[in-house]
């Protein structure tokens, strides 16, 4: 499967879901956490903490970027420990955005849907053992190789739709 | 990118030809709102002619117009109408191109070679 999948990741289909179908995810992402920033009242964050993912990133791959998330996650929620009603700032949103499995528009979910599509991963919840740890690692390996083969392109979409909606471009709405 | 099948350039010219006046249209405001030729305009051709990647096009619009110096209030005032016409050519292309992935890449390029060489000749010309 991994020649398979390797043969996926650098084929002409992969490459215009990186710059179609992935441009509309990552714009998407941008206009629903800067939606949810405007109405819990928070400020979006500074253009240098957002570069800091695209530096990240290049150097520490997608494992660094989840531990640089976290870390500015814990920040963010020292200062609204002391209200009411805690909100979710920037961080703790990009964090779900990146990990949580639940949602069908993370990008968790999204490897999830497109190597389900294709046979790379499979249901391994009525397999038994040892077939279903064999499974489910080899579903692990093959949603990591995805996420490590969009992640620069992805938060390149990201990160400069970011930037255009922050300075008001088009009004925050999707290109 | 590869040779394409004879019609697919003729079918790209005529294209091209098509959205001439468009592309006018877009150079009048890129005029107008006062862009620097040498420094803006022409690294914006080269990032054209040198990327393998569309998306790339778009990224670097909205970059530039998202920046925090005094160019980037000129890259606002024009980028909903690039970013416009950017997407009216992937889907083009796509029209162009049928469904081979090679060709559709390849057609998407080309349009946006074409269209920005349109653009910046009209805006040379005017300004």
């Amino acid at each position: 499967m991994g020649e398979k999948l390797n043969e996926f990741l650098s084929s002409n289909e992969f490459k215009i879901f990186k710059d179609e179908d992935l441009r509309e995810k990552a714009i998407e992402a941008v206009n629903a956490i800067l939606k949810r920033l405007r109405d819990e009242n928070l400020d979006p964050p500074a253009r240098s903490q957002v570069n800091s993912i695209f530096a990240t990133l290049q150097t520490c791959g997608m494992s660094g970027l989840e531990v640089l998330a976290e870390k500015q996650k814990a920040k963010e929620q020292k200062k609204e420990k002391d209200k009411a009603n805690m909100r979710e700032g920037f961080w703790a949103l990009l964090c779900k955005h990146i990990a949580d499995q639940n949602d069908p528009c993370s990008l968790s979910g999204l490897a999830h849907t497109v190597l389900a599509a294709r046979g790379f991963v499979k249901d391994h919840s009525m397999l038994k053992p040892p077939e279903r740890g064999s499974q489910k690692t080899l579903n692990k390996q093959a949603i990591k190789a995805f996420l490590d083969a969009i992640a620069l392109i992805y938060f390149e979409h990201f990160i400069c739709h970011f930037y255009y909606c922050h300075k008001g471009g088009n009004n925050g709405q999707a290109v | 990118m590869g040779a394409l099948d004879r019609n697919i350039y003729k079918e790209i010219d005529l294209c091209l030809e098509r959205i001439y006046p468009e592309s006018i249209t877009l150079a009048e405001k890129v005029v107008e709102a006062g862009l620097d030729a040498k420094s803006q305009l022409r690294g914006f051709e080269t990032l054209i002619n040198a990327t393998s990647r569309f998306s790339e096009i778009q990224n670097y619009i909205k970059n530039q117009a998202g920046k925090e110096n005094s160019a980037a209030s000129k890259w606002r005032f024009v980028a909903p109408l690039m970013l416009g016409q950017l997407a009216a050519l992937e889907t083009e292309a796509h029209r162009i191109a049928g469904t081979d992935p090679q060709q559709i890449l390849d057609v998407k390029l080309r349009l946006a070679r074409g269209w920005a060489k349109q653009v910046v000749c009209h805006y040379l010309y005017k300004r």
